[in-house]
């Protein structure tokens, strides 16, 4: 491939602005690495616009015009995200005779309105249904560190673009833990924000009441920059009301202030792959943090979540569902089944039960202002492995890998997964979990390990063939 | 706790009466399932009657609040 970029965002936005590069080599330069992609990361580019914003950036810069802090900066989102004049495929082949979307996404306007220029759409399990990127109709995203590997999901082709210096920044969204676990594997920082913080508008949807939408990079900056572009409501998605809350300018303060850290226990201790454990105890002591606590309720959460999942998916789907079938996933298509087969009672009782967890999180909360736990089950496992071991038993690996993450984003909560630094070993991540509405927490302690060295996106190996 | 009936009825399933549950309710919700995908229905519609039993271990209709419009 052409030769991978791991500079920041900013470090990009500032090369352009001191007229080191410029917007048009560097989109060209991303539209080199996306056309020769060795991870299947992507599933378009959009070599066109691309170069049109670019050129439009330069002529603003020459002519001394206020640009943006992406001005020039190469972004590319998961293909679930609407982009002009682009059918949104979502993962799926059912899509793909849809008609192309009217208007960019929401979060792709802010990013672009900014500066960043889109550069193509990502890879991802089909209709964000899976935790593993293998879809069926594009073929599995590879793992930037191990090419054998998955990349997680299900925005595995937004987690590999970044960790595998095909552009710095890059959008996912996240429903079970299709933020996390991607990051987690693929050894770069995501952010699943609070539900409703970012505007899912022009998300192609998938369970509606848990779906959010986020950022990957390479920093944490990079991170808490996207973040508070993104930030502020949009009348076009319900959920998205609050005010910009910006984090970026007051992270330095919070991390150098006390952290109360705890590692939740119980539910997220069982089943971890021992260097998961590992991972999570590097920085868990570089936090200095109370081990042990107890979230109750995380396991039978985790199974409300579960069974949440596909009856309300299945509602969007019905249709589809019911004059083809067969043009689905597979691996998809029997949860989406399953769902529609259910008692609609099973997702009302699960809807009844989040508030009874989420009082129960808010009470953990009073003597802790983050709390850790490890983002995923295991480092990466190899393309087309069905099963793992847990806890000794051979499980479903797509089944099993967000056993961590869904009860959290069941409730809504604030994550940061960091990538542990362990050069030379699987990328690991560790969820940094925060209170509603506290994505600062969740960062500034993401950037207190970043300082020390203690996460980081390491570079991975040169890619072969 | 005290629940709706079709709830009731799916949490009393044995693992081995949940394909006969799956074709019945596809039948009534006139939802064709094709050959090749009936095992995995099944499979998974076992899971989610398992994942639903844990869950409802949790709910205490004294003390559960009502559905609300959910806020994090």
């Amino acid at each position: 491939m052409s030769a991978a970029d791991f500079r920041s965002a900013q470090a990009v936005a500032a090369d352009i602005q001191w007229g080191k590069s410029t917007a048009r080599s560097e989109t060209e330069a991303a539209l080199a690495r996306a056309n020769s992609d060795p991870f299947n990361a992507y599933t378009a580019v959009f070599a066109e616009r691309a170069l049109a914003q670019a050129q439009a950036i330069d002529a603003d810069l020459a002519a001394d015009r206020p640009v943006g802090p992406l001005a020039g900066v190469p972004l590319a989102v998961k293909n679930l995200f609407d982009v002009e004049g682009v059918t949104t495929i979502a993962g799926s082949q059912i899509r793909r005779d849809a008609p192309p979307a009217a208007h960019d996404a929401t979060a792709v306007q802010r990013l672009t309105a900014a500066g960043a220029v889109l550069i193509g759409a990502l890879n991802m399990d089909e209709f964000a249904y899976g935790f593993v990127t293998e879809n069926a109709h594009d073929g599995p995203t590879r793992n930037p560190h191990d090419l054998t590997r998955i990349a997680g999901g299900s925005s595995g082709g937004s987690a590999a673009a970044v960790g595998g210096g095909l552009v710095p920044l890059t959008l996912g969204s996240d429903t079970n833990g299709s933020i996390r676990i991607p990051a987690s594997l693929c050894g770069v920082f995501g952010l699943k924000p609070t539900l409703g913080r970012l505007s899912r508008q022009g998300a192609f949807p998938f369970v509606e009441s848990l779906d959010h939408v986020g950022p990957f990079a390479r920093s944490v900056a990079d991170l808490a920059l996207a973040y508070d572009l993104m930030q502020r409501p949009d009348p076009l998605d319900p959920l998205c009301r609050r005010p910009a809350e910006p984090a970026a300018p007051r992270l330095q303060a919070i991390a150098d202030a006390p952290l109360r850290v705890g590692v939740l226990g119980g539910w997220f201790a069982q089943g971890a792959f021992p260097e998961v454990l590992e991972a999570l105890e590097i920085i868990a002591d570089a936090l200095q943090a109370r081990r042990g606590v107890e979230l109750p309720g995380a396991e039978l959460a985790r199974a409300a979540a579960f069974c949440l999942t596909p009856i309300e998916a299945a509602h969007l789907h019905r249709p589809d569902l019911e004059t083809r079938p067969l043009d689905y996933d597979p691996a998809v298509r029997d949860r989406l089944l399953a769902g529609a087969l259910a008692p609609e009672a099973v997702a009302e009782a699960a809807r009844r039960y989040r508030p009874v967890f989420r009082d129960a999180a808010r009470q953990v909360f009073e003597d802790f202002d983050v709390l850790l736990a490890p983002a995923s089950v295991c480092p990466a496992p190899r393309i087309g492995q069905a099963t793992m071991d847990m806890n000794g038993q051979q499980v479903s690996v797509r089944k099993n890998l967000g056993a961590y993450t869904q009860p959290i984003s069941y409730i809504g909560l604030p994550v940061v997964t960091v990538p542990v630094n362990r050069p030379g070993k699987p990328p690991i991540g560790v969820q940094i979990i925060a209170p509603a509405w506290r994505e600062d927490l969740a960062l500034a302690a993401a950037l207190r390990l970043e300082r020390a060295g203690v996460a980081a996106a390491h570079r991975p190996p040169e890619p072969t063939r | 706790m005290a629940t709706d009936p079709a709830l009731a009825a799916f949490l009393a399933l044995d693992d081995d009466a949940v394909a006969a549950y799956a074709d019945a309710r596809a039948e009534a919700l006139g939802i064709f399932l094709p050959p090749e995908t009936r095992a995995g229905v099944v499979d998974n519609l076992a899971l989610l009657r398992r994942q639903t039993a844990t869950f409802m271990s949790g709910l205490d209709d004294a003390v559960t609040p009502a559905p609300e419009a959910f806020e994090p």
